[in-house]
């Protein structure tokens, strides 16, 4: 009905942070299989936006030093223009989603796509993104091999994060 | 019924349940910043609704956006229309006047500032000047740990920065920033690798300067630049690494100051602490499991693939040649570790670079599940195995490994795997630098990623233990009836005794083979045999040498090398040589 206003097409895009290393190495480390760390970010508007250690931030779809996303998730369209959806963001940085709230099982990069996937379209992000902390941070207590990449993996998904957020909001880009 | 937009708040029709618009459904309205329920009739209008809403967010109506489902309510929409029903949440945003912008590049420059003003919320002791630690107390001490943290973010951010999305460098970094944790701390430092990577300042230099970020940074600050180029600074910096305890303490001091390098320490402290709740429960969950139950994966837990062999190694093995198995540098992560074991005598060669002891194969090792699925996905995704092999750490630290055999040795003894096992230690020890060697050796890794190089490998796994199973005693025989076609051995076999001039045990290089294997079986039968641990290649091949000599080739080391890598096989060695001429 409302075609006064356009419709903007949302897409989450989903990287794996360990380049198809979780794939191939997690049943051994965790036991049991482990597809991706994932790292989302949701492309609307022409650009990407990402929750990492420094807050809330944006870039050019696939501009990340990811690269290319491993997979596109199309969230459908949303009517929410750019002015409004900036708001939301900037109401969003000032609570929930401050740099200093990011943690990496709790509340990190998906966890920011999932709500604002929902807040735009309605729709929340595929289940196995959400779930991922939770199983890793189960196999990897569970399977108690200390010298592991898993939390390197981690690790490297959280500093990713941040590193990208950091390279976008400084002031000179 | 139809209020115009202007809010009529004398108007009860909205709030009474008695009005006569119909039940009464609960809508859970979110704003980023809250969440609250709101009773609303069913078919009420989004004028209506934002009545409500006005009233309990104290906002104006007008500053009300509502979104639902991705589309924006409007004014004169009903909630049913747009499927709104009890128990549903609505978005809201409630513009703020200077925000409500109608131009695109307002929103732009906002948000801009407003990205900024992420960092810099996020950090109160909001100073701009990152080097300044803002606590200020005394210069060099609070620097130290700045710049300590500097390394710990700020080297990540060096590997980063340089652009490689390549995530073995950036588990590299990863594990530099594990440093700073205490517990992993005194872990990794006790690794003569990683301080040896520590006691080099100029690499550290290097690493940090070469990331934009940083040179931004000095740039704004010059004094960044000095403390990066003063050496008893750095120096200083080291000792603070190895000094986990005194880190700590550091570090902690510096919560708010490292807020401020662009609010990446922030986050890292809190991974710090995440890493901490988790590493205590792994320790004990790790000598939980290797202490209690050894044997329960043994060769047989399909889930756990390299992990039953772990724990099988901790202990004493009616084989001596029980495989090793497993990791070699663990700390260079990943199964390739797991697959490149060098077990018993089998000294790795191309054709056989996992060394993988074809004797141990009774041993329930090779073929627990695990071990098989493991090779299975080696086998699938060479270009894993080419990624873990490239990594750029990889090689230095195989390189390092490889010059330095006691560091090597060393690693492996503080890998707890080999610590209850005296005798895995010696088996490792004797075959490491042939491994190292053989790690270096291009060809060697490029085997491990050629998917059917790995299965022939399989192959040659099953049909060694075939034959221990089948024919036992088949192995003295054989000795003097030279060798069936049977896969044995390197990629040799076929070809050895379809190339020696007789079948009989007089071929040298046959002999040699054949002793080799018997070395293999006597391993898997018990304590017979010789103790198969490696003569020198040089002694092993001394007949090929000669022969290869004879032909020719008197590059004694070129020679070696082919005959290592093709097992002895004269043939294959000379194809060696003679393709690989530039190498």
């Amino acid at each position: 009905m409302a075609q006064n206003n356009s419709s903007f097409p949302v897409q989450l895009y989903v990287y794996d942070l360990s380049r198809g290393m979780a794939r191939e190495l997690s049943s051994l480390f965790l036991g049991r299989q482990v597809d991706g760390i994932w790292h989302t970010g949701v492309v609307v508007h022409g650009k990407e936006f990402f929750f990492g250690g420094g807050g809330i931030a944006h870039c050019q779809p696939c501009g990340t030093v990811l690269g290319q996303p491993n997979s596109i998730v199309d969230l459908g369209y949303t009517e929410v223009n750019e002015d409004l959806f900036q708001e939301y963001l900037d109401s969003l940085a000032e609570s929930e989603y401050r740099g200093d709230k990011y943690n990496l099982f709790e509340h990190n990069c998906n966890t920011f796509s999932n709500d604002v996937a929902q807040f735009l379209t309605g729709k929340t992000i595929p289940s196995y993104i959400t779930d991922l902390p939770s199983e890793i941070l189960s196999r990897v207590l569970a399977s108690g091999s200390f010298a592991v990449p898993t939390p390197p993996l981690l690790l490297g998904w959280r500093l990713i994060e941040a590193d990208m957020t950091v390279e976008l909001s400084s002031p000179s880009s | 019924m139809a209020e115009q937009g202007a809010a009529d708040l004398g108007n009860n029709n909205n709030n009474k349940p008695e009005a006569s618009e119909g039940t009464i459904i609960k809508v859970t309205v979110k704003t980023p910043k809250d969440k609250e329920e709101i009773a609303i009739a069913e078919d009420a209008s989004v004028t209506q609704f934002k009545e409500e809403i006005s009233k309990r967010f104290k906002a104006k109506q007008d500053q009300l956006v509502l979104i639902f489902a991705g589309k924006i309510l409007k004014d004169g929409d009903s909630l049913s229309q747009h499927g709104i029903k009890d128990g549903l949440t609505v978005h809201l945003v409630i513009k703020t006047a200077h925000k409500a912008a109608d131009g695109g590049s307002t929103s732009a420059s906002s948000s801009t500032s407003n990205q900024g003003g992420n960092s810099t919320t996020s950090s109160p002791a909001a100073n701009p000047a990152p080097t300044t630690v803002p606590t200020g107390s005394g210069h060099t001490p609070t620097q130290t740990p700045n710049i300590m943290s500097g390394f710990g973010d700020l080297a990540s951010l060096a590997g980063l920065g340089m652009g490689s999305a390549n995530f073995m460098e950036l588990q590299q970094q990863m594990q530099r920033q594990l440093m700073s944790n205490p517990e992993m701390l005194s872990q990794i430092m006790e690794n003569p690798l990683v301080q040896n990577m520590m006691s080099n300042p100029d690499l550290m230099r290097q690493m940090i300067m070469a990331n934009p970020q940083m040179q931004q940074l000095m740039e704004r600050n010059p004094e960044i630049s000095h403390m990066l180029n003063n050496p008893e600074l750095m120096r200083q910096t080291m000792e603070l690494a190895r000094n986990p305890a005194m880190m700590q303490e550091m570090m902690r001091n510096q919560d708010r100051a490292l807020s401020n390098l662009e609010s990446i320490p922030g986050g890292y402290n809190a991974l710090r602490r995440m890493y901490t709740d988790i590493q205590e429960p792994m320790f004990s969950a790790a000598r939980e499991q290797f202490g209690n139950n050894p044997f329960s994966a043994l060769g047989g837990n399909s889930d756990s693939g390299a992990q039953p062999s772990r724990t099988e190694n901790r202990e004493p093995l009616p084989n001596p040649w029980g495989p090793p198995n497993s990791s070699n540098p663990s700390e260079s992560g990943g199964g390739t570790t797991g697959s490149t074991s060098t077990s018993g005598t089998t000294n790795p060669s191309v054709s056989n670079p996992l060394g993988v002891n074809p004797g141990s194969l009774g041993n329930g090792m090779f073929n627990s599940p695990g071990m098989q699925s493991l090779l299975q996905q080696i086998s699938e995704n060479p270009q894993l195995m080419q990624n873990m092999l490239s990594a750029p750490y990889m090689r230095s630290m195989m390189q390092s490994l490889a010059q330095n055999p006691e560091l090597a040795s060393q690693v492996m003894m503080n890998n707890p795997l080999f610590a209850g096992n005296p005798q895995l230690q010696e088996q490792f020890r004797s075959q490491l630098p042939i491994f190292l060697q053989q790690m270096q050796n291009p060809e060697a890794l490029s085997v491990m990623t050629n998917p059917r190089a790995m299965q022939a490998l399989m192959q040659i796994q099953q049909g060694l233990q075939m034959l221990q199973t089948e024919a036992p005693g088949l192995m003295p025989s054989l000795m003097t009836s030279g060798i069936p076609g049977v896969p044995t051995g390197g990629a040799v076999p076929s070809e050895n005794p379809a190339s020696s001039p007789s079948s009989a045990a007089t071929n040298p290089a046959q002999q040699q083979l054949m002793q080799q294997m018997l070395q293999m079986f006597a391993g898997g039968g018990g304590s017979g045999g010789g103790n198969g641990t490696s003569q020198t290649p040089e002694v092993r091949f001394q007949t090929q040498l000669d022969q290869l000599n004879a032909m020719g080739f008197i590059n004694r080391e070129a020679n070696l090398q082919a005959l290592i890598a093709t097992g002895g096989d004269i043939n294959a060695a000379i194809e060696r040589l003679l393709g690989s001429q530039p190498s």
